[in-house]
């Protein structure tokens, strides 16, 4: 197996300088806390689409279901298509009032829909569960980097934790929404160019039906059954839904509309790329029958096909697809640090400089914490397990009181806090009994969470103040938002952005024909020319468009 | 990395924890001496004809010439019930004389006509329950039906859907001792129960809480989320008086006063940019306001409160000076127009001819409108100028002042009666003057002097009874003796607490 060569590392290293200029630049647009953690309800749909793909699939994507779809073959696709669901859903039923309730961040309505304990309960064991999730993201990254290289796995986390966190703590939001741009387009091509090698390696799919049979249908293992893949829909709907990035998408949204549009634009995207990404690990099972680790099936398919250069560019990708997730994670939980913690307990008449300063400290605590955690994973008992497992114990629990907070109005406080606590316990119980299958202990984890959430809701309070309050807050969610009106300084900073965009877009360009000139003659050397001429011709279109804005 | 909490603010993390779980299972009113009985009610099935809306979408019943509504309780009368009154909220703006008869349920004992003339939005209407039928009225109920009016009545009505009126406005018996709480108005100010129409209205009460709110966390929650109810989302979304949705629009210029508070708390709201527009459109050459165009502009003292004031607002919070002109010349007009020797005139035209001499609710706007708009002003010559003018017009209303603390409802006819938005808003004047060194100490004893005379108007849950009705009916409306609940009065009551 081939380890990366000098010219991988300098695709790496060209892609973080790239990563990390584009958060110093950012970081002179941000002049509150609302730039900071919402970027001015500023962002177009389409960068919010793209960002709401880029920050749910990170490496343990290429990890974790690339091994299921070299174990399981394409029964991986289908588990994976799970993710279009949480974008449709929230085209009717959440983009619209997570943009009406005004919030900065994700847990700051649970003050007006329930109560002030709540919300700061629900803060504080949010970013724990936090933490814990971004560990397990980074320490995939880490794994994939090690299998491909000779760095050491402690190397690859700590470097990529302090790139993630550096443009991050500089540029806010905004960093966050135009790295994921860039990161898209650099995972989008780097993963293509594999697609055709690993068809034409693996004998086209007539050949991959004749070797593998049983991988190529859809519903094979254990994973193709119906219990498993309803337990799995149900709990992926109800995390993403309830995932703090996921909502920061639409409350950031321009309007309602650019939020229903961003969440359709990113259900395609959950529908396209599962093939993109899961079909090379499929196809590896035909090229590599006998890996031991199928975790490191892309990788290891990687190693095998792509030159080098091209496999630098596909590194870079991996870290794309991990780092955007990581800087979405720490910005919002910067968010919810800052605001419903910080300024909410301790200081709130903090100033603006205060707040920003601090939110700019959280990002950082965030990213030292989660970087040094990342080393300690393994002893979770891999990615996907200590994922299944912090999802099945602690998502369901904490996120039933957050979506359907906002879609019913009867539930009662504690019945927030009954299925936080006993939701978590039940979880807890079930998981630790070896007899109750993941399914079944899934199933009615969420079962009990829903039930008691809404039974609550039969026993009204008489407390006149709260009642108030919840009607304030859902008569909020009954009236459409009307966004401010365009100014001189909103085109300015438009122009800004696009400025941005297209230094980022040139100089990933040239990186791709960099990559890829030293192997021009190889299918995978053109596709990298093509993919970077692209990126150059969009590059001179928007800084052409915005000369000739600029003359008018 | 070591981190350390101070002493507070690991008190203040223990706190929030400790009171979790008590605080999250909600808690009950507070003890109060009367009680709301919620009605059950059959008979008042609605539907609102297209195009038709009730505040907040909130669920409502309707009485009609055709449709008689029953009432029911099916309890026994609480302990030391000693009073009992009957009451409903209008969830329309009544524009003719409306006359219910209210009868026993199962008996048909007639107990009482009840006069809902001239109803305003969100306007709670009450009846004294005579001692000799409160028996039956738990045991049966009673029937209420129309025997006057044309047109369907609408009231909020409670519900099972998330859509319902507070429970002061929902149909019930407030029941009652002896003893009545001396604060209870606070509970009505700093509830749901205190949302009135959008306009002048709601501007009182928002104003009141606004002041309020300088000294009470709880006033300055309420008021942000009745703020919420009208200006969410960047919009403003209200019921119109024809029982019309509204959004984003203004009607007229006595709706400009609930934007006085809107600056104050959100500066960058833009439908602040609307209502300025508003204002500019309906300014004559000279920077006057007022509603109508060339002989049919009509000024009115409400506008000293309604525009003048908001604009000194907006003019300081929005840094426009231009705004302080139309401010002060909207204010001058009024003075030269309609103060005319010892009397001051509610409404007038450019031309000289004057209506509604000393009636006191008119009076109370042109007080209020001067001392808010003299807070907020600029120093200046005018400014001084006004300052003095006020101080006169204060010096002339408080010779009309009784000896109980009250005015009539036209000064100078006392067969009109005492009335209580005059006089609690004519206090609220006196006392923000007072406040901020406009009047001297005299204005301040008399607006005491005024409290204490209202305080026998207050209903034993905290609303301002002896309110004249809202100025539909003409002058023989106010003249008649007619007293109502007006809530938006809490406003002025707020003021009047403030020390």
């Amino acid at each position: 197996m081939n380890k990366l060569q000098a010219l991988d590392y300098s695709a790496i290293i060209l892609y973080m300088i790239i990563m990390s200029g584009i958060g110093i630049f950012m970081g002179r647009l941000v002049k509150n806390i609302n730039d900071y953690f919402k970027g001015g309800s500023g962002v177009s749909w389409i960068a919010g689409g793209i960002s709401n793909f880029m920050t749910k699939f990170s490496t343990v994507i290429f990890v974790a279901f690339g091994g299921i779809a070299y174990t399981d073959g394409l029964v991986a696709i289908t588990v994976l298509w799970a993710t279009i669901f949480p974008s449709l859903i929230a085209i009717f039923f959440f983009a619209k009032r997570w943009k009406r309730t005004g919030i900065m961040s994700p847990v700051e309505f649970l003050e007006t829909r329930y109560n002030a304990p709540i919300r700061q309960i629900f803060s504080w064991s949010g970013v724990v569960f936090k933490l814990l999730d971004d560990m397990i993201k980074l320490y995939s990254i880490g794994l994939f980097v090690t299998a491909a290289s000779g760095i050491s796995f402690e190397t690859a986390v700590i470097g990529c934790g302090v790139v993630v966190t550096l443009y991050t703590v500089i540029g806010g939001f905004w960093a966050v929404i135009v790295t994921d741009v860039v990161q898209f387009v650099i995972l989008f091509f780097a993963t293509l160019i594999l697609v055709p090698l690993s068809y034409t390696a693996a004998g086209g799919i007539e050949n991959m039906q004749a070797v593998i049979p049983q991988n190529m249908t859809w519903f094979n293992g254990k994973k193709g059954m119906p219990l498993w893949l309803i337990t799995y829909y149900a709990l992926l709907i109800i995390r993403y839904l309830g995932n703090w990035t996921f909502i920061q998408r639409f409350y950031s949204a321009k309007t309602e509309k650019d939020g229903q549009k961003l969440a359709a634009l990113s259900a395609f995207f959950f529908f396209i790329f599962p093939v993109i990404f899961l079909f090379p690990p499929l196809a590896a099972r035909v090229i590599l029958p006998n890996l031991q680790n199928p975790e490191m099936a892309y990788v290891s398919l990687c190693l095998e096909l792509l030159p080098e250069g091209i496999m630098g560019l596909m590194m870079a990708a991996m870290f794309s697809a991990t780092m955007s997730v990581l800087s979405a994670e720490y910005n919002v939980t910067a968010s919810v640090l800052t605001r419903d913690i910080y300024q909410r307990v301790f200081r709130p008449n903090a100033s603006s400089k205060e707040s920003l300063l601090v939110g700019r400290l959280m990002t950082l605590a965030v990213g030292a914490i989660v970087t040094i955690g990342a080393l300690f994973v393994s002893g979770f008992g891999g990615a996907f397990e200590a994922n299944k497992l912090l999802g099945g114990v602690f998502a369901v629990p904490m996120i039933v009181p957050v979506i359907f907070g906002v879609l019913m109005r009867k539930p009662q406080p504690w019945g927030a806090l009954a299925t936080l606590f006993l939701g978590t316990l039940l979880g807890f119980v079930m998981n630790a009994n070896k007899a109750i299958s993941w399914e079944v202990a899934t199933l009615i984890e969420i079962a009990f969470c829903i039930t008691i959430f809404t039974v609550s809701g039969l026993f009204p309070s008489k407390d006149s103040a709260y009642n108030q309050k919840v009607d304030t807050f859902f008569h909020k969610l009954t009236v459409p938002f009307v966004p401010e009106k365009e100014t001189n300084v909103n085109d300015k900073f438009r122009d800004t952005i696009k400025l941005m965009y297209g230094i980022a877009f040139g100089l990933t360009g040239l990186m791709f024909i960099i990559m890829g000139f030293p192997s021009r003659n190889l299918i995978s050397g053109k596709l990298a020319l093509a993919a970077g001429t692209l990126c150059l011709v969009s590059a001179s279109f928007l800084y052409f468009r915005k000369r000739n804005l600029q003359s008018k | 990395m070591n981190i350390f909490f101070t002493r507070r603010q690991m008190l203040a993390i223990a706190t929030t924890m400790a009171t979790a779980v008590a605080t999250a299972f909600g808690s009950r009113d507070k003890k109060s001496n009367y009680q709301y009985l919620l009605a059950k009610l059959s008979g008042s099935e609605a539907t609102l004809p297209e195009g038709k809306y009730i505040p907040f979408d909130l669920s409502f019943g309707e009485i009609s010439l055709r449709q008689e509504v029953k009432l029911s309780w099916n309890q026994s009368i609480p302990d030391k019930t000693e009073f009992v009154r009957l009451r409903i909220t209008s969830a329309t703006d009544v524009r003719e004389t409306l006359v219910l008869e209210v009868r026993t349920a199962i008996s048909g004992k007639k107990i009482a006509v009840w006069d809902f003339r001239f109803a305003a939005l969100l306007q709670p209407f009450e009846l004294e329950i005579p001692a000799k039928h409160i028996k039956a009225v738990f045991s049966e109920g009673v029937t209420l039906r129309m025997i006057e009016g044309t047109k369907p009545f609408w009231f909020f009505t409670g519900s099972s859907s998330e859509k319902t009126a507070p429970q002061a406005y929902l149909p019930h018996l407030l029941v009652y001792g002896e003893e009545l709480q001396k604060d209870a108005w606070k509970d009505r100010l700093l509830s749901f129960g205190s949302l009135q129409t959008f306009g002048w209205q709601q501007g009182i009460v928002w104003d009141g809480l606004l002041d309020l709110s300088k000294h009470s966390t709880k006033a300055k929650t309420v008021l942000e989320q009745q703020l919420n109810l009208y200006f969410a989302n960047n919009s403003l979304v209200y019921c119109n008086l024809n029982n019309i949705k509204t959004i984003e629009k203004i009607h007229t210029v006595e709706s400009i006063l609930p934007f006085a508070i809107l600056a104050q708390t959100n500066p960058t709201h833009p439908l602040l940019e609307t209502a300025i527009s508003f204002c500019e459109a309906h300014a004559n050459t000279l920077g006057v306001i007022a509603d109508g165009t060339g002989n049919n502009r009509m000024v009115k003292t409400e506008e000293c409160y309604t525009v003048s004031y908001p604009l000194a607002v907006l003019a300081k919070v929005l840094n426009r000076p231009d705004l302080v002109k139309l401010s002060i010349e909207t204010l001058k007009s009024r003075i030269e127009v309609l103060e005319k020797g010892n009397s001051i005139y509610q409404r007038g035209t450019e031309q000289g001819e004057l209506f509604f001499e000393n009636w006191s609710r008119g009076v109370a706007w042109y007080l209020l409108g001067l001392a808010k708009t003299l807070v907020h002003l600029p120093e200046s010559t005018e400014k001084e100028s006004l300052t003095i003018s006020f101080k006169k017009s204060v010096e002339k209303v408080l010779t009309y002042q009784q000896h109980n603390g009250l005015w009539y409802n036209f000064f100078h006819q006392p067969d009109t009666g005492f009335e209580t938005s005059g006089t609690a808003g004519i206090a609220a004047a006196l006392k923000v003057g007072f406040q901020h060194g406009f009047l001297n100490e005299t204005a301040k004893k008399a607006a005491m002097n005024a409290s204490i005379g209202l305080f026998p108007y207050l209903a034993p849950d905290g609303y301002l009874t002896g309110t004249a009705q809202v100025n539909k009916g003409g002058e023989a409306l106010q003249k008649n003796g007619f007293r109502v609940i007006s809530p938006y009065t809490l406003g002025f009551l707020a003021h009047l607490t403030i020390k």
